[in-house]
């Protein structure tokens, strides 16, 4: 046996080369190669992630870990956003009852499911939802990923149930493959389908309103007079609005009896929490895209922004759990005008239009 | 000084020679529920190795004496005919109790019905034990906790084919009854009124403690077998009474209450 290796004097020295220039680079070729199969796994490539248009003083939203909004997670959950094969007969998709054009919302006062089957209560808009600590209006659900799984099993609205839909997705290779490529752990699953879902319902984000452009990027020239004029009355003690429809999202964490009735036909939060006290309490929603997100109120009774002004105005039915805060107030016809101006200057028009939100 | 030593080692290859030569035995693990059993060893020599011991639960479902089956019309002590759609109930928080305290298995949650008279409950520690001890219903964690956030076969997902589940309020169905009664007044013959027990909330939990001896030798495994009878539930219920035949249990507390009492009695060992 000959261990004698060939007579390469110059070979370390890196100083003068005996071989021509190329011939050098073609001796490092086998080492270059050789370094992939020692790592065994090819070098990762950084997701495409999905950047929320969010301006600077806004609280970051928090993500759950392991559902980081890649490009990927965003596209499978949009697609299921808008799928009808989430519902039991195949006609109803997420967007059947939360339209873009109506900020994510349902022009009827109670969405129809499946079959024409009527709920009970006003589908709620979907923006900013990653802020949001409670859902549904009676706040039963704690996560974005638990509320979907509501209306997906409601008999009343998709009822569907996971195995079903996974049984349904599962047939379709272009469905599989995309959930393998957004969760390659989990591929095709329950877990999955709701944070894909959710993955994408939380790249519902408005921050381009008028309101927005005044507040967050300096345009005094983005509110009209009227409109600043009614900024200045929804903050004041004597309308009392945003002591509840307060903050960047214009709510506040929690539940509240507004008044609507006497007697309440939805026992509201205490169907969760079972105490008479919860009872006509509802979630204090959000008023951003309140423009468009006709009708109103938890059952959709009321169909303009002059209706809840008024309501608000006249202090309410006096139900013993209504809010404190709820005791009417006296508007001349201007300020009445210029309230409902800044109301819809929470129209965020990039939002309502926003191609990346399409189907 | 050299010569002692080398007389000492004349001594050590003497004595390990003898050894060598008396033991014709041949050591190894004699165990046949070993993994590394030899069956040419008739010596244990301690280098046994186990796989972990298991445990299965056998259930029989019965409503009287009679063997329950979905579907299957059967008669309370009333005289009045009953038949069940569905009877479900989840189990969790698995326990061994032995003459030195509790073994928890962990992470086992099962769902029994009537068609699962074989439930692995998987791995289990070697050992002699009086009693296996489990709870009706889940732990408050799991029951507020996203059930889709569990594999899809496990038995809590939200993709398990009889995931029994209250969406709107995030909380498992600890046991689901649905059937058909007769619940006329005077009784007529026919089961037709709504049976509907949608028991919940952690309120609703209950321990059932079935009394065993039961030894699981290293490597082994153990049975134990339990009945659930369905007409435990009934002693005392007016079924001509709707309180009585439906409850989603926020809506009933005292039904609710008075299935989860009988949890105990239904659920008996064999």
């Amino acid at each position: 046996m000959n261990f004698k290796k060939p007579h390469t004097p110059n070979q370390d020295s890196g100083i003068r080369l005996p071989w021509p220039k190329g011939l050098w680079l073609f001796l490092f070729f086998p080492f270059l190669w050789s370094c992939r199969p020692i790592d065994a796994t090819p070098p990762v490539e950084a997701p495409e992630m999905v950047v929320l248009d969010i301006p600077p003083g806004i609280p970051p939203m928090e993500i759950e870990p392991g559902n980081e909004l890649t490009q990927i997670r965003v596209d499978l959950g949009r697609r299921l956003f808008y799928d009808p094969i989430l519902s039991r007969d195949q006609t109803i998709s997420c967007s059947s009852c939360h339209a873009q054009v109506q900020g994510f919302a349902d022009f009827t006062s109670v969405s129809s499911g499946v079959e024409n089957r009527q709920g009970k209560r006003n589908a709620s808009t979907l923006v900013n939802l990653g802020w949001h600590e409670a859902f549904n209006h009676d706040g039963g659900t704690a996560t974005l990923e638990l509320q979907m799984q509501v209306p997906i099993t409601e008999h009343v609205e998709m009822d569907m149930t996971f195995a079903e839909i996974i049984e349904r997705l599962i047939k379709q290779p272009d469905y599989v493959r995309h959930f393998a490529q957004a969760y390659p752990e989990r591929g095709l699953s329950g877990y999955a389908l709701t944070r894909a879902l959710g993955a994408f319902e939380r790249t519902l984000v408005s921050f381009n309103s008028p309101y927005d452009e005044y507040t967050y990027r300096g345009k005094g020239e983005a509110l009209n007079p009227s409109q600043v004029r009614g900024l200045e009355l929804f903050e004041s003690d004597r309308t009392q609005c945003s002591n509840c429809h307060g903050g960047f999202n214009f709510r506040s964490p929690g539940f509240a009896n507004n008044g609507l009735y006497i007697q309440y036909a939805d026992s509201g939060r205490a169907a969760i929490t079972i105490d008479p006290g919860d009872r006509g309490k509802f979630k204090i929603p959000t008023l951003r895209n309140i423009g468009v997100t006709a009708p109103y109120m938890h059952d959709g009774s009321m169909w303009s922004l002059a209706e809840v002004v008024d309501h608000y105005a006249t202090g309410g039915a006096n139900h013993p759990n209504q809010s404190q805060l709820i005791s009417g107030f006296l508007l001349t016809e201007q300020e009445r005008i210029d309230l409902i101006n800044f109301l819809l200057a929470l129209t965020d028009q990039k939002f309502l239009s926003d191609p990346t939100l399409a189907p | 000084m050299k010569n002692t030593l080398s007389t000492l080692g004349m001594i050590l290859l003497l004595c390990i020679s003898s050894v060598s030569l008396t033991s014709c035995n041949n050591d190894g693990c004699t165990d046949p529920n070993a993994l590394n059993f030899d069956d040419k060893a008739d010596e244990n020599d301690g280098s046994c190795e186990y796989a972990p011991a298991t445990l299965m639960l056998n259930t029989d479902a019965k409503f009287g004496s009679e063997a329950l089956v979905i579907g299957n019309e059967y008669t309370l002590m009333s005289g009045r005919k009953i038949s069940f759609d569905i009877l479900r109930f989840y189990m969790s928080n698995f326990r061994l109790v032995s003459a030195t305290g509790e073994t928890s298995l962990e992470d086992v949650y099962r769902q029994w019905s009537p068609e699962k008279s074989e439930m692995d409950l998987g791995t289990v520690p070697a050992g002699n034990y009086t009693a296996l001890k489990f709870d009706v219903g889940v732990d408050d964690a799991s029951n507020t906790g996203d059930p889709a956030s569990w594999p899809d076969d496990h038995a809590l997902s939200s993709s398990s084919a009889t995931f029994d589940h209250w969406n709107w309020s995030s909380g498992y169905l600890f046991m689901k009854v649905e059937g058909k009664v007769d619940g006329s007044d005077p009784m007529d013959g026919v089961a037709a009124d709504d049976l509907r027990w949608h028991i919940g909330t952690s309120a609703s939990r209950r321990t059932i403690t079935i009394p065993v001896d039961l030894t699981i030798a290293e490597g082994g495994s153990g049975e134990v077998h339990i009945g659930v009878d369905a007409m435990e539930f009934f002693h005392l219920l007016d079924v001509t009474q709707a309180s009585d035949r439906v409850t989603h249990t926020n809506d009933n507390m005292p039904l609710a209450e008075h299935i989860a009492n009988h949890f105990a009695d239904a659920i008996i060992a064999q």
